[in-house]
């Protein structure tokens, strides 16, 4: 080609494509030849530019198409400038003309389809990914039941009734009565310190019996499983994660064969299990047969974590039966399993049950998010296609298939997907590891993170949402103008260029835009209110300057009741003469953190069948005054109630209420059993005391901050088996700057004593709320989002209504009416449409709060101030998003419309 | 009287210059036969689109020629004439030719 590139550049933009290609060939050709005898070539080329026949051109192109006698024409030609690459090619000049339009729609999609594939990688990599586990679908938890606890008074209760460890007696019915199993396996988890000759530090991990390994099956990454005979005989054999294999050993392969002790048991290190081996938790960092002296030899204990492996091709609802016959066999057969039951569920569910919730709740947002920019991206289609009513009418008259006409406008929107989808994945991928820093701060032991990341699966997902959305928004708006008969749409003139029936599918848009922005704006006002709640509940306690340490006592020096008791005292002695300490004390449970036992507790008259499980902390003197818990009543404890001493307790307030009514509390009895387990299905008292009242101190939230406060008790750390006691900390300077001068202190006494835990309680507590916020963060800015297309929705309707009817306006306005009141009219007619739709939203959101039910706070899911206050909100921004370009109706000009007609 | 397509003056002058071209009737070649012969400056535009509406009667017809080896592989479009091109291009010179008949010659009679 000789001709000059910017000639070729204009054929090919104004010259239909069934000539420009020949007409360019042969100018170049005439050109070349003017050239080359030197009879001006340029200017017989602007000459030739100049007399072209352009109109006639494209005429005549339509005309051909019509009548098929198509040349073999290149793609896209002619009226219905049909064919992929021609749509495209159109569309993306059109939006190059259009940039504010196509930064929003651009902007609005990679927002939407980013954060859709944003969660859907985590969902991807945490609860869709198979389980690393051979064979993970076919593996099933087994639960125990209790139907007496389904409305039992005590939240634990109740919330457990259905998810309860099961004995070693439910086992023994267990194997070998479920039809299709190929292995049945159970293990208990236990916290335990680890000596292996470098500093002791405490572990999570699990015991396990015969067939946990045949049923989770793993392969190690160095070394082996434990054999069956050497489970059976319960050998002293232990594996670690490859976690602790690498922080601790370095990944060092001689770590095989190493002794060491968990929980002061001997054991040799066989085998390293994989990080991905997350049982019964993330944070599991040993395995190790249950030794034969476990639980003194009972059976009755519920304490395992049950597993059953089917065979391929079982299906699970015939294991399910056999399951629960053996259930109800055992209930008939024991009055200890009297209400019991046993259940199945997937593993896989199970695994990620913590998480589930809050990602679940996420990805349904997200659905709304990506609903709201389809509907957004249709309206501003619907009124871009109303104004290309009149060329659609033309070009269908010259004989374009309504597919081609359909496509022309569908190109649009799919550019536009096209570019937001690959926008939003690459915002994606950017902000995945942010994302996931941030999720795992929140929710320290989230499972499967590992897996996580920008896969094929989830670029399909995200080509998915990105065609989905072209479809939603583009196809209906394309049909609904290309489905008209040109003399109809010819008729229509150009005088109102949309119509009625545009301005009622811009209503029905925006009605649905603000129903599902009013879903999202409810869900984030209640998780809002939530988190002020949480906020601003006082514990009943102040953790403000309170620093906390926690102590491994389980080493056998400290086995004795009066070593333990010797080593608290000096500790607590030793640190409360630390400088900048107030006071010093101990307890066995820390409140809010989830830190107490469960005692059984009934009145001196009744027996034991009506007690009652309590919370039960063990506290030494000074507690009281270190947590700063007010005492209303009575004394505290002090050395006065040794062990020798008779049983004494210090109750709060909703305690003293329920036994003593309105008696005076202090000096009254009654029993109380010093240990509690639970046995079959029932909690059973291991021993009892006649306990005489000498305090009462106002109530605390003692097992989580979240719940309402329970009656409790407490009893003298000297009269209780305190192991691993809490030493708390009252401090003048900023608690965090005491811990390292604590441990010192500590290690100055034995300098093999394990500090488990060491922290300020403020902190703790806000870890423990870290979640919700994170969620909450989450949830509130897709509700914002989703708000904000939603106000991007209404001006773009608005001031396509007022463009609309200029005429109109300039009409009533020279028969009198007032230009403030069209401003105001134009208002009222969008904001109809937001009321309306904002009511059905609130269906949507009533039915949606029933997700999240169960993370709220102090606030019911129909919670009127939320939902006034949202719907105030929305209307508020969408008025005033109506009224900027409402504005410009005022400013129509009477005469200027008048003299255009 | 047979139904003949009519042909304007530049049509007539297009089939003609296509005929006469025989495999090289492309649309650089139509133009500058019709400057040497007819002294007709028509532009390359309307050598198209005049070519594109005869095509649409069915009195010409047109392919892509074979990519030449020369200048880049372009591959010109060529015309040629259909058979009812040329029964109306004869028509209408049998047609002209009978007027003709009609005329007295000059200074004659």
């Amino acid at each position: 080609m000789t001709l000059p590139s910017w000639v070729a550049r204009w054929i090919r933009a104004v010259v239909p494509d069934a000539f420009a290609g020949d007409l360019l060939d042969d100018l170049d050709d005439g050109f070349e030849q003017r050239r080359r005898d030197g009879r001006g070539g340029r200017r017989w080329l602007a000459l030739e530019l100049m007399r072209t026949p352009y109109l006639r051109l494209w005429l005549q192109a339509r005309r051909m198409q019509a009548a098929g006698t198509r040349r073999e024409m290149p793609a896209g030609t002619g009226g219905g400038m049909g064919g992929v690459g021609m749509g495209l090619k159109v569309a993306a000049r059109s939006l190059m003309k259009r940039p504010s339009y196509t930064l929003v729609a651009v902007l609005t999609l990679t927002a939407s389809i980013g954060a859709a594939t944003l969660i859907f990688s985590v969902i991807e990599g945490v609860m869709l990914r198979p389980l690393p586990y051979d064979g993970a679908e076919r593996i099933y938890r087994i639960y125990a039941t209790n139907e007496s606890w389904r409305e039992a008074e005590q939240t634990v209760l109740r919330e457990s009734w259905n998810r309860l460890d099961v004995t070693e007696d439910m086992l023994g019915a267990l194997r070998g009565s479920i039809p299709g199993a190929e292995a049945l396996g159970a293990h208990t988890k236990a916290t335990v310190r680890l000596d292996d000759g470098l500093d002791p530090v405490q572990l999570d991990g699990a015991r396990f019996l015969p067939g946990f390994f045949e049923t989770l099956s793993t392969r190690p990454v160095i070394g082996r499983l434990p054999t069956a005979p050497e489970v059976e005989a319960r050998e002293p054999v232990a594996l670690i994660s490859e976690r602790l294999w690498t922080s601790r050993y370095g990944r060092d392969p001689n770590v095989l064969g190493r002794s060491i002790a968990l929980g002061q048991e001997p054991a040799t290190i066989i085998g390293v299990l994989p990080a991905s081996f997350a049982m019964p938790s993330e944070s599991a960092r040993w395995w190790t047969p249950l030794s034969k002296d476990f639980a003194d030899g009972r059976t009755d204990v519920a304490v395992f974590a049950a597993f059953v492996r089917l065979a391929e091709g079982v299906h699970s609802d015939l294991a399910t039966e056999g399951v629960a016959r053996v259930g109800s066999s055992l209930a008939d057969g024991s009055a200890a399993y009297a209400d019991m039951g046993v259940r199945l569920r997937p593993l896989a569910e199970l695994v990620v049950a913590d998480v589930r919730e809050g990602i679940t709740l996420l990805f349904w947002a997200v659905v709304v998010v990506v609903l709201i920019a389809s509907v957004n991206l249709a309206n501003l289609v619907v009124a871009r296609g109303s104004r290309r009513r009149g060329e659609m009418a033309v070009r269908s008259a010259l004989g374009a298939s309504r597919v081609e006409l359909v496509w022309s406008m569908l190109s649009e929107t799919a550019l536009l997907c096209a570019v937001g989808g690959g926008l939003g994945v690459l915002m994606a991928t950017q902000l995945l590891d942010p994302f996931m820093a941030l999720l795992a701060r929140a929710t320290p032991d989230f499972p499967r993170m590992d897996g996580v990341g920008v896969n094929g699966l989830v670029l399909l997902f995200s080509a998915g949402v990105a065609i989905i959305t072209a479809l939603l928004s583009g196809l209906f708006p394309a049909l609904n103008a290309s489905g008209r008969s040109p003399w109809e749409a010819l008729q229509e003139g150009r005088r109102s260029r949309g119509g009625r029936a545009t301005r009622r599918t811009q209503r029905a848009l925006l009605l649905t835009e603000a129903a599902l922005a009013m879903v999202l704006l409810v869900v984030a006002g209640l998780l809002t209110r939530s988190a002020l709640f949480v906020a601003s509940i006082d514990p009943g306690y102040d953790s403000e300057s309170v620093a906390f340490l926690g102590i491994d006592t389980s080493d056998e020096r400290y086995q004795s009741a009066e070593a333990a008791l010797a080593l608290g005292e000096e500790l607590r002695a030793r640190l409360s003469r630390l400088p900048g300490t107030v006071s010093a004390a101990s307890a066995s449970g820390l409140p809010g953190l989830g830190g107490a036992d469960g005692r059984l507790v009934w009145p001196r008259d009744g027996g034991l069948e009506v007690g009652e499980l309590i919370w039960t902390n063990a506290v030494s003197p000074g507690y009281f005054e270190t947590m700063g818990i007010p005492l209303l009543a009575g004394r505290e404890f002090t050395t006065a109630d040794g062990p020798d001493d008779a049983m004494t307790a210090v109750v709060s307030t909703l305690f003293a209420e329920k036994y003593f009514g309105g008696d005076d509390p202090v000096g009254q009895t009654f029993m109380m059993g010093t240990g509690a387990r639970l046995v079959g299905g029932k909690v059973v008292a291991t021993n009892e005391n006649v306990v005489t009242v000498v305090g009462v101190v106002a109530d605390v939230r003692q097992l989580a901050v979240f719940m309402d406060p329970d009656p409790g008790l407490y009893v003298s750390m000297a009269q209780s088996k305190g192991e691993n006691p809490d030493i708390i900390l009252r401090t003048q300077a900023p608690p965090v700057e005491i811990l390292d001068a604590a441990r010192a202190e500590i290690r100055a006494v034995d300098p093999s004593l394990l500090v488990s835990r060491a922290d300020v309680l403020h902190s703790s507590m806000r870890k423990l709320i870290a979640p919700l916020e994170v969620r909450l963060i989450l949830i509130v800015a897709l509700a914002a989002l989703a708000a904000f297309l939603t106000v991007v929705g209404v001006y773009g309707v608005v001031a396509y209504v007022v463009s609309d009817q200029v005429h109109e306006i300039g009409l009533r306005m020279a028969l009198g009416a007032r230009s403030t009141g069209e401003s105001s009219r134009m208002v009222k007619q969008a904001l109809g449409p937001v009321v309306f739709g904002g009511v059905v939203g609130w269906g949507g959101a009533y039915a949606a709060s029933g997700l999240i039910e169960s993370g709220l706070y102090g606030v019911e899911a129909l919670d009127a101030p939320t939902y006034l206050a949202v719907t105030a909100l929305l209307l508020v921004v969408a008025a005033v998003a109506a009224w900027i370009p409402a504005r410009r109706a005022a400013a129509v000009d009477p005469m200027r419309v008048l003299t255009e007609e | 009287m047979p139904d003949h397509p009519h042909l304007t003056d530049l049509e007539q002058l297009l089939l003609l210059a296509v005929l006469r071209l025989g495999d090289g009737a492309y649309g650089a070649a139509i133009q500058a036969d019709l400057e040497t012969h007819a002294e007709r400056n028509v532009s390359m535009g309307s050598v198209h689109v005049t070519m594109g509406r005869l095509e649409e009667r069915g009195l010409a017809k047109s392919e892509k020629g074979e990519p030449q080896g020369v200048r880049g592989g372009k591959a010109r479009r060529i015309y040629a004439v259909t058979p009812q091109g040329r029964a109306a291009l004869e028509w209408g010179r049998a047609m002209l030719d009978r007027l003709w008949e009609g005329v007295p010659s000059e200074g004659g009679a």
